[in-house]
């Protein structure tokens, strides 16, 4: 406790208690305990001696010395004392008033004892006594006055422990006391007291009618909006009331109402300026894309965070939320310079939780769920299929006997009389089961006292899939198991030397099919809905051209009897920190190493049929019966294995410094890193490694002005020795404006804080590639056998070889002078808070200047010099947006409600990259966001003789000559001739839409608590974001005509009687050339509002039933429950964007219902 | 003193409990030494030349991109998986996907797709990567330290030749080209732009002159050593490949009074790009020059490259012979061939096995009419088409056994797979043992053969391609002759390559065409003559743009339909072959070509755009007129 006491050297007396809320509960205790000890009998300071030996010292060594020695704590006012005066102390075993006596002798000063509390300041006496005054009163001590009733009680935290030290007041008056150890207090009060107000540093202050109570029961609940809170930051945490930075966090209690698998989805809407999409919702690999205040790189996948768990590079998106208490995301260049070359695209920091002194508390949860898709894509049947398909082969001019579907096949479809023959399948819905269930259970315990804490925990996940297991195989499907186990302990060694060791991992257990997601899918999602009649009586049957049409057989059940595969994934994270008080070199300074090491292991257990079951293919014979052609046959399935090992270790070791010299605040920190990386692709035999310097130094004066520099200095691997180095400089200024003197006389705003931040970052990432320095470099190829098909590399000399001979190849050009990215950034910030504390605000403008982009060069490259390649730093994008933040909590009687609305706007634009010369401006990337997409410009859907007029009314030109000119019809997209050179080409193409990734996301989260019941809510949208559309909704019969038909396509497609109205083009099959690049008309706005999740819940605080529990709490929660979107066709996320963004298992909505129980 | 020493013992032991984890299996470093390792073990240029082995296997890369339009490892077979000739009046495409029926028949094809989408013939920007390797090889090859000199010459000559190669595949589609003449370093300024016609054949002239003054290259690979080194270039390929690029700079599409094409951009006309400026009669002496000097060498060494003569003088063995000739590897026919497979595989292959199933290569009754009659006689047969047939003429009888090796057609006796008569006719077996590829392949009522036989019947034979064969180059050789004035002398060279299979002599048998006199006649006749020999093996579309012949592009084609005049369908069992059949023909409505509409086809369609951000990079690439 002497420790804190330090920090408390500070002159304005009307501060003193801020100061001293250290959120260390403990210390707190201890302190406020003595304090009541002092007013029952004042003996402190005559049973204290001192010994002070100093020779021409200062004022301010003196009270330094008496305070290490003693309990003893200094006030006084600033410019009232002296504190440089020298002075000459000789004092053995003396009281502290001779020792003062003799310092102050000859000068105005004069002082006054108060228990351990020491009071200088200037005579007059009077004026000093009534400061003392004002002290007693913060302290809220006890003034007794004439009483006519005695009442008692008991104070608790929500978790139902103890609170000592806290202050019961009546209001109004000077009457109150403060709680024991236990928590108890007993208070004489005047019979007319109306109101008790109880009181805690941290917590929220409660109000009770008196009445004819005479013993309370009082639980003070958390206050994090207070002042004092504390945010975690780069390799460290700091007030949030001095952070300069742009730092936004959320809590693992908030978290924890999310019930995703994936942590990563679990902070969708949650965190202003970080967006998350989420392309997959399959069991075990449903991660999101995540980016920090959108794209300033030219890649998405160059835009991605760096993301830290407990300090060290982890993945956090399969941990326990029940583990976190907290997950921080850095973004602007002060808060995120010394992670160096990391820290340009933001960074995420995962704390887990530790233990508090106190006794165990045991938490266990539970919860169960049903996962279901938001909106999945919606195919039509056969009959309709076939109606539209021949509709569009009629609009093609196809003679009535040539069309693909004969009418007796469409009657059949329609009827449904002979399903074998003629099936109507809805694939997905026979392949996939409506619902899943999902389970989550969680049991911590924490606790621990001065020496040592802890906090251990287990949790369990199991998360079904939706896949049917037709086969007689019950592991032919996709689910995920999670086993995860954490154990974070701290020690106290003794006052100087503290240890701690976090030992978290998990082990996952994944079952998937060996054909993996993308190729299931697409099988499913291209089927025709007359390809096959499923499994039926255990036989695959497939469908019989004869019947159902040319080409239309290919059934998307390869994968039934194709075997299965289990993945177990075990994850090993360790953390060993050592720290130490450096208190005898100099107050305030700290030591500490840290040393990580991280390994995965995974091992893969494969189970493939390559020839799974036989297929049926059935015919009609003429007296009506149905027989089988067989084909194929049933293989025992191979069985093969293989295991991945990944590890990595990170180490650090620091000097942090903290200390107050009168009003000026000062901390620092010096720390040097080095991680390294095992098996990294795609050298598994050099490990990739980083090393870095952090410097920091943060000063505040009256905690008013605020200043922060930051400062990273790394190497990366990735560059030549010469330009291995970057130094990445931060600096930001904050000014709290309410802490001035001439605000303290308004009452609008209770907080307002302006802050700026300026510096740079870096970025090495570039794809993956490593040493990108290093010269052109060849593969020497073995030679293979080649069975048939081209042998990649070597050659097959002689006449009948069956072996290549060896090839060799040039892969890469290297470039030593390739560098850093590096990132401007700017931000400027508002907190405020105003209404009375009611309303929280926070807004954040920022501004990134991206430069030297690490890119390859090919467009540079002319085709003829066939150079490989090579990286080089170019290309500049500018990013800039803004977040506001706004919280309005208020409390009507027992109804609490906070509403709390976010809103986050990043728009980046590509100021240059490498891009060859083009023709027309329209045509350049530069100046358009990044991943901008380029289509033809959509005029009007074809109608002879009117279109033609129409256009040349437009645009004063013929109708230029169509991409598919020849086979034009009615119904056919026309596009606009942007060059005017009469023809469609590639040249007429230019900016549409939005890219995939959202400019603007907002947010809404809703709580309300009311007596026992709490319900919270989260709206969560996106705009501004858009999609192309390819497969499957085009070419809507697919690229080989034969897969199944999108029925928002269906219905959109234009047709004769839907001209007016149709918002997509004929189905066509001779004219597709023409309908299926991208253009306005498959371009979608993919703009969305999500429930992304409800909570309700009711919590029990003394469980009448089960003696030994404190709190119990029952809750229904949900993620995604409702999903709008313009779009339709499909849920907005899972929309699939270009060719190789297909799309994949659906996002789910689950249900969930679950317990929790404290201990 | 007590509390710093507990500080430092704890130190000691935290540092060295963490570091125990990592350090027991890997080095403890600290700082800038962390970074330091980089891949040892990277092979690089310097490694690449420190060994014989790794430097052949470099150049043996460079075969591997050899030019094919089948499968290969240059991606060359683009158009969707339709082959060039397609574009041709030899093979209409049926195939669903490829590019013909989106693309060129609807005659969609402009500027744009010349690069990106894989849909142009020749892509512009494939061949140089190859060529690239070539010169890095033939720079570098000297520092080979376990190399004899004699391999150093003779792999650089081998080199050279395969610039050649790369660049003729270019050449013939686009005009002149980038002179690339060494191993640009990332460093160095660009400096090559688009060269004209004249000198972009020059170069290729002057590396196979080079390749061919080479003493160490041998003239052809020696007969022991062909199991092991078949397919590796010799002089012989140089001096025949000579030859062939000279008859494509030498034919009319370049070598004319006129530009081929007065469409703008009319830069590449300026600038003698897509022609040599005027007619230059000393090109088809060149050509001459070339076939006479790869023959009189090729008489001095022994003639190791002769045309695969047959075992007899039956039909079976003219077809065996042809077959030998433009299929298996390593004998007497080829001068230059490519082994980028090792076997033909019927589901393995895309090109050209796996596409013709999808009706890639259905042939035209334009095709099937340049069969002569197996005496050597044109065929005169088309005056049945559309008529009762009362002479009951079997059309398909007689004829010329190449034909019978090339298409699918009705003949009595031809065994398919396990059917020991197919019959090719409406409502004949053929559906059965098609199954569902005979919609596709047989649509046209008569279907592709060779190089996918039967399916059944590949064997393990595994050429598929050669880039010059003796059949073409005696070919080659008698069109240099027409076009330098000696007839007579053309007429043996065109009937060499008849007789192997038992053709009569070209002028006697057809003496209505004057051919020792009238050199017209006698150019469409080895144009003819080169169709067949070379069907399906990518020749018929370059003729007809080389020899600029419009209305082979503007008539409409046709499909035939082959009825059983007794209205019957399958063969029953012991029926006898029928004799009298209908024939059908129609043209092609699915997959008309816009090029057949009038007004439509301009000569710009001989040669192809180049790729517009190409151009645009700006190093003096100009777009071919018309694009």
């Amino acid at each position: 406790m002497k420790e804190k006491q330090h920090e408390q050297h500070v002159g304005n007396i009307s501060r003193y208690f801020r100061q001293t809320m250290r959120i260390m509960r403990l210390s707190l205790f201890f302190m406020v305990v003595s304090t009541a000890i002092a007013f029952s009998a004042t003996t402190y300071s005559q049973s204290t001696k001192l010994s002070v030996n100093l020779r021409d010292a200062t004022v301010r060594e003196v009270i330094e010395a008496i305070e290490e020695q003693s309990e003893f704590l200094f006030l006084y006012q600033e410019g009232q004392v002296d504190l440089n005066r020298r002075v000459t102390i000789h004092a053995e075993e003396k009281q502290l008033q001779e020792i003062l006596d003799e310092v102050f002798k000859g000068t105005d000063n004069i002082y006054i004892v108060s228990d351990r509390q020491v009071v200088i300041g200037k005579a007059p006496r009077k004026a000093l006594e009534a400061q003392l005054s004002v002290l007693q009163k913060d302290l809220k001590t006890v003034i007794q006055q004439p009483q006519q009733k005695e009442i008692t009680g008991n104070v608790t935290d929500s978790s139902g422990e103890p609170l000592p030290g806290a202050t019961v007041m009546v209001k109004g008056t000077t009457i109150g006391t403060i709680t024991d150890a236990d928590g108890n207090f007993i208070l004489r009060i005047p019979a007319n007291a109306q109101t008790l107000q109880v009181s805690f540093v941290g917590m929220k202050t409660v109000e009770l009618p008196i009445g004819n109570q005479t013993n309370f029961n009082v639980v003070l609940e958390e206050d994090t909006e207070l002042l004092d809170e504390v945010v975690v930051i780069a390799y460290g945490s700091q007030k949030k009331v001095t952070v300069t930075g742009s730092v936004s966090n959320v809590s693992g209690t908030e978290i924890l109402k999310s019930p995703t698998a994936s942590l990563g989805n679990a902070l969708a809407g949650k965190l202003p300026g970080v967006s998350t999409i989420q392309y997959s919702g399959l069991p075990g690999a449903d991660d999101p894309m995540i980016l920090v205040r959108g794209v300033a790189s030219l890649s998405t996948g160059g835009s991605a965070p760096l993301v830290m768990v407990d300090g060290v590079e982890r993945s956090f998106t399969q941990i326990d939320p029940n583990e976190v208490a907290d997950i921080t995301i850095l973004k602007d260049a002060s808060a995120t310079a010394v992670f160096g070359v990391r820290g340009a695209n933001g960074v995420i920091l995962v704390t887990t939780k530790r233990g508090k002194a106190g006794k165990p508390q045991i938490s266990a949860t539970a919860s169960f769920g049903v996962q279901t898709p938001t909106m999945f894509l919606d195919y039509v049947n056969s009959y309709e299929y076939a109606l539209a398909y021949n509709q569009a082969q009629r609009g093609d001019g196809m003679a009535e006997n040539e069309l693909r579907f004969s009418e007796e096949a469409i009657q059949h479809f329609k009827d449904g009389d002979l399903p074998l023959l003629y099936p109507d399948m809805d694939w997905i819905d026979y392949i996939m089961k409506p619902m899943a269930p999902q389970t989550q259970q969680n049991v911590n315990v924490s606790g621990g006292n001065d020496r040592a804490k802890y906090f251990i925990s287990v949790g369990a996940l199991q998360q079904e899939g939706l896949f049917r297991t037709f086969a007689t195989d019950p592991d032919e499907k996709f689910s995920y198991n999670r086993y995860n186990y954490r154990a974070n302990l701290d020690l106290n060694i003794d006052q100087i030397n503290s240890l701690s060791v976090n030992i978290g991992g998990r082990v996952e257990d994944k079952t998937s099919l060996p054909r993996g997601e993308q190729s299931i899918f697409e099988d499913i999602l291209f089927a025709s809905p007359m390809s096959g009649a499923g499994i039926v009586d255990g036989k695959r049957i497939v469908s019989n051209t004869v019947y159902v049409g040319t080409d239309m057989d290919n059934d998307p059940m390869r994968f039934y009897g194709s075997g299965h595969q289990n993945t177990v994934n075990n994850v090993v994270n360790l953390d060993l920190i050592y720290s130490a008080k450096l208190n005898m070199i100099t107050q305030g300074l700290n030591f500490k190493i840290k040393g990580s090491y991280n390994s995965t292991y995974a091992h893969t257990k494969k189970w493939e049929n390559y020839q799974a079951y036989p297929t049926y293919k059935p015919y009609m014979l003429e007296d009506g019966t149905i027989v089988f052609e067989t084909s194929g046959d049933k293989w025992k399935p191979e069985f093969s294995e293989v295991t991945d090992v990944w590890r990595d270790w990170y180490a650090e070791t620091s000097l942090d410094y903290a200390r107050k010299f009168g009003d000026h605040d000062v901390t620092a920190l010096l720390l040097y890193n080095q991680s390294k990386y095992y098996y990294p692709w795609p050298y598994p035999e050099i490990p990739r490694g980083y090393v870095g310097l952090v410097g920091r130094i943060t000063y505040n004066y009256l905690s008013r002005y605020l200043f922060d520099f930051n400062v990273g200095y790394n190497g990366s691997e990735n560059f030549a020795p010469n330009k291995r180095y970057g130094l990445f400089p931060a600096a930001s200024i904050g000014w709290i404006v309410t802490e001035e003197g001439w605000m303290k006389n308004q009452n609008v705003f209770s907080y307002l804080k302006l802050r700026y931040s300026y510096g740079i970052v870096g970025n090495d990432y570039m794809g993956g590639r490593r040493f990108l320095y290093l010269p052109p470099e060849y593969t020497l190829h073995e030679g293979i056998y080649v069975g048939y098909g081209g042998g990649q590399h070597g050659y097959n000399f002689g006449t009948s070889n069956t072996v290549f001979v060896r090839g060799a190849t040039e892969d890469t050009s290297g470039n030593p002078d390739v560098t850093w990215e590096t990132s401007t950034k700017q931000n400027i910030g508002i907190d405020l808070r105003t209404f009375g504390d009611r309303l929280n605000m926070n807004l954040d403008f920022f501004k990134e200047n991206r430069k030297n982009i690490l890119i390859n060069n090919d467009a540079f490259i002319t085709a003829p010099s066939a150079l490989v390649p090579s990286p080089i730093n170019y290309g500049k994008v500018e990013n800039k947006g803004l977040e506001v933040v706004l919280n309005w909590t208020d409390k009507v009687g027992d109804f609490t409600y906070t509403i709390a609305p976010n809103f986050s706007f990043s728009r980046n634009k590509v100021i240059e990259m490498a891009e060859i010369r083009q023709k027309y401006d329209y045509l350049y990337r530069t100046g358009h966001p990044v991943n901008q997409p380029f289509g033809y410009e959509f005029f009007a859907f074809y109608q002879k003789g009117k279109t033609e007029d129409a256009y040349k009314e437009k645009y004063g030109a013929d109708m230029p000559t169509q991409l598919g000119q020849a086979n034009l019809g009615d119904g056919d997209c026309i596009y606009v001739d942007l060059n005017g050179d009469g023809v469609i080409t590639a040249e007429d193409q230019h900016a549409i839409g939005f890219p995939d990734y959202p400019e603007i996301t907002f947010s809404l989260t809703g709580t309300m608590s009311y007596k026992n019941f709490d319900l919270t809510m989260l709206w969560n949208g996106a705009t501004n974001v858009g999609r192309g559309l390819y497969r499957p909704y085009n070419p809507p019969f697919g690229q080989l005509h034969d897969q199944g038909l999108v029925r928002w396509v269906y219905e959109n497609s234009w047709t004769p009687e839907t001209a007016e109205t149709a918002t997509l083009p004929r189905l066509t099959i001779a004219n597709e050339i023409n309908n299926t690049p991208l253009s306005s008309v498959w371009m979608k706005d993919a703009s969305y509002l999500r429930l992304r999740n409800l909570e309700i819940g009711y919590t029990i605080n003394k469980v009448p039933f089960l003696a030994s529990t404190s709190s119990m709490r029952i809750y229904a929660n949900g993620t995604n429950l409702l999903t709008f979107s313009a779009f339709k066709g499909n849920d907005p996320e899972n929309v699939g964007g270009g060719w190789q963004n297909t799309i994949r298992y659906p996002q789910m909505k689950v249900y969930n219902i679950g317990f929790r129980i404290n201990f | 003193m007590k509390m710093k020493n507990n500080i430092l013992k704890t130190a000691i032991a935290v540092l060295f409990g963490t570091f125990l984890l990592a350090s027991c299996v890997d080095d403890f470093k600290v700082g800038d030494a962390f970074l330091e390792k980089a891949p040892g073990v990277a092979v690089n240029a310097d490694s690449i030349f420190s060994r014989a082995e790794y430097a052949r296997a470099y150049l043996w890369e460079a075969y591997n991109k050899l030019y094919t339009p089948h499968n290969s490892n240059l991606e060359y077979y683009t158009m969707g998986d339709c082959p060039v000739d397609a574009l041709s009046d030899c093979i209409q495409s049926r195939l669903g996907w490829g590019d013909m029926k989106e693309l060129w028949y609807p005659g969609n094809y402009n500027a744009s797709w010349s690069s990106g989408w894989d849909r142009s013939r020749m892509d512009f920007t494939k061949i140089w990567a190859p060529i690239r390797n070539c010169w890095n090889f033939i720079e570098n090859v000297e520092r080979v330290p376990d190399m004899s000199a004699d391999e150093k010459s003779r792999l650089q000559a081998e080199a050279k030749i395969l610039i050649a190669t790369f660049y003729y595949s270019l050449f013939r589609h686009v005009g002149g080209l980038p002179i690339i003449d060494h191993a640009y370093l990332p460093t160095e300024e660009y400096n090559a732009p688009r060269a004209s016609v004249e000198e972009t054949v020059d170069f290729m002239v002057k590396l196979l002159d080079e390749a061919a003054a080479t003493p160490s290259l041998p003239f052809s690979i020696p007969k022991a050593e062909v199991g092991q080194w078949a397919g590796r270039l010799t002089k012989g390929s140089a001096l025949g490949f000579k030859a062939k690029v000279l008859l494509y700079a030498a034919s009319p599409l370049f070598n004319d009074n006129e530009p081929y094409s007065r469409e703008e951009p009319q830069d590449a006309v300026d600038s003698l790009q897509v022609w040599y400026g005027g007619y230059k009669p000393e090109l088809w002496q060149r050509c001459l020059e070339a076939c006479e000097d790869f023959f009189s060498q090729n008489a001095s060494n022994g003639n190791p490259f002769q045309l695969i003569q047959p075992n007899g003088n039956t039909e079976a063995d003219y077809m065996a012979a042809f077959r030998q000739a433009y299929w298996t590897r390593g004998n007497s026919e080829k001068i230059i061939e490519v082994h980028t497979r090792t076997y033909a595989d019927e589901w393995g292959d895309t090109q050209p096995i796996g596409v013709m199933h999808q009706g890639a290569y259905c042939p035209t009754v334009e095709f099937m009419e340049m069969f002569p009659m197996a005496d050597g006689k044109n065929f005169t047969g088309m005056s049945v088409y559309n008529t009762d047939n009362p002479n009951n003429v079997d059309i398909f009888e007689n004829r010329d056994p190449r034909m019978y090796e090339t298409l699918l057609t009705p003949k009595k006796g031809r065994r398919w797979q396990n059917y020991a008569q197919i019959e090719v006719w409406q409502g004949g077996n053929i559906e059965d043992a098609m199954g569902w590829y005979y919609g596709p392949m047989m649509g046209n009522g008569i279907g592709p053969y060779k190089w996918c036989l039967d399916f059944w019947n590949l064997g393990v034979d595994p050429v598929q391609f050669s880039i010059l064969r003796m059949g073409e180059m005696h070919l080659i050789y008698a069109e240099a002759l027409a076009e330098t004035g000696n007839l007579t002398k053309a007429c043996e060279e065109v009937d060499k390559v008849r007789a192997r299979v038992g053709l009569g002599k070209i002028a006697v048998m057809n003496p209505t065409l004057n051919l020792t006199t009238n050199k017209a006649n006698l150019i469409n006749e080895i144009l003819r003559e080169r169709a067949i020999e070379l069907g399906f093996e990518e020749n018929r579309f370059l003729d007809m743009c080389r020899r600029k012949l419009t209305d082979k592009f503007t008539t409409p084609l046709h499909g035939i339909k082959i009825y059983r005049k007794d209205g019957g369908g399958k063969l029953q069992e012991g029926e006898p072959y029928p004799t009298a059949f209908k024939y059908e023909t129609y043209v092609y409505t699915d997959g008309a070509r816009a090029w057949w509409k009038p007004g439509f086809f301009t000569p710009k369609w001989y040669l192809q755009a180049l790729p517009i951000p190409e151009i645009n990079k700006g190093y003096g690439l100009t777009q071919n007129p018309g694009w």
